[in-house]
């Protein structure tokens, strides 16, 4: 039973949350700053600045929620509850982006992103309907 | 002992208690990630639809005030993490005290959201179709307001009721309910506040310093 107490009431040491909320605020400055140098026109990569902005971000989301959360101490249940939300999260953004940026690769009716395509006939009203009524048989 | 005084008779012990409860607060956090995870995802496509439009619409939100907003709720991230500590420690002065910092810096932190929110209502950079503002370039910038607006919007409903939460939290210290034996309500309403505090750290560089 000993360990197991031990093991719930884990006192954090003072200066670890010092140390952690000194590194979020200093972190806040340096992406502050980074946001004002176009690393994306020194190198020429596209969204150079957006990746920098996004690194510095999960270190800070990672140092809170490991100390000041205390998934650093913790049942690691709670670590692989968070882990399995931001997993849903990503493969939520990612397979609706795939899907919304690049539908006309593998879509030949529809060659470009859907934000470029106009609306099918129908949907749109009579005015386009007798323009492109030769289209809409294959 | 603590193990009468504190325990549900449904529990073998303190430690399963307190155990089971945090596990139901990281499943509701969970559930706030994938929240918040819809608006970011809006935010992804309409950023990759109208790049041009959120770099150019961005520059209109103020850098600074948002900078001073990070500062206040990591300090306010801080503080609570503090009094959860000196709940530990049975030292319920202390805890008090840094709840009631926790509370003034949300505050703070609305206070200046209003100040923000009242500057683009009046110029009107509103969501949608109440948008007015003209001097943005490119294409569809209401939509950038309509996702500030909603993402912001939700996190700051998180703030006043994570205000409150902690509020009730500090009369139940006060009121003398919770020891270093028993204090998994204030780790709870801790963690919600630290989640409060993680979608910020994604929301202020998405919004105000993207470009």
């Amino acid at each position: 039973m000993s360990h197991t107490s031990e093991h719930k009431n884990h006192i954090t040491p003072l200066w670890v949350y010092y140390a952690v909320g000194t590194s979020l605020l200093f972190l806040t400055m340096i992406t502050v700053a980074a946001s004002y140098i176009p690393f994306s026109q020194f190198t020429g990569i596209g969204s150079l600045n957006f990746a920098v902005a996004m690194i510095i971000a999960i270190i800070k989301a990672t140092l809170v929620a490991l100390f000041f959360m205390h998934l650093a101490y913790d049942n690691k249940f709670y670590l692989f509850s968070l882990l399995a939300g931001i997993l849903c999260l990503l493969i939520f953004i990612v397979v609706t982006m795939f899907d919304t940026q690049y539908r006309g690769l593998i879509n030949p009716e529809e060659k470009t992103p859907i934000i470029q395509q106009t609306a099918p006939e129908q949907f749109v009203g009579k005015k386009h309907h007798e323009a492109s009524q030769e289209d809409t048989h294959h | 002992m603590a193990q009468t005084k504190y325990l549900a008779h449904h529990f073998t012990d303190l430690e399963q208690q307190s155990e089971s409860a945090k596990m139901g607060m990281w499943l509701f956090l969970l559930t706030e990630i994938l929240l918040f995870g819809g608006v970011f995802v809006a935010y992804a496509i309409y950023r990759a639809w109208h790049p041009e439009t959120f770099i150019n619409a961005h520059r209109f939100l103020d850098v600074r005030l948002g900078t001073i907003n990070t500062i206040v709720l990591i300090v306010s991230s801080l503080t609570i993490a503090l009094a959860i500590r000196d709940m530990q420690l049975d030292r319920r002065k202390q805890c008090m005290r840094n709840l009631i910092i926790t509370i003034l810096l949300a505050g703070v932190f609305l206070v200046i959201k209003y100040f923000e929110y009242s500057h683009k209502f009046h110029v009107g950079m509103l969501p949608g179709k109440f948008y007015t503002f003209d001097g943005i370039e490119g294409t569809n910038p209401h939509i950038f307001f309509s996702i500030y607006f909603l993402l912001t919007g939700i996190h700051g409903l998180h703030i006043i009721i994570g205000m409150s939460l902690i509020a009730w939290m500090l009369l139940k210290v006060k009121k003398g309910h919770f020891s270093s034996n028993y204090f998994v309500p204030i780790e709870a309403v801790g963690l919600y506040w630290h989640l409060v505090d993680l979608i910020w750290i994604f929301l202020f560089p998405l919004l105000y310093l993207i470009g």
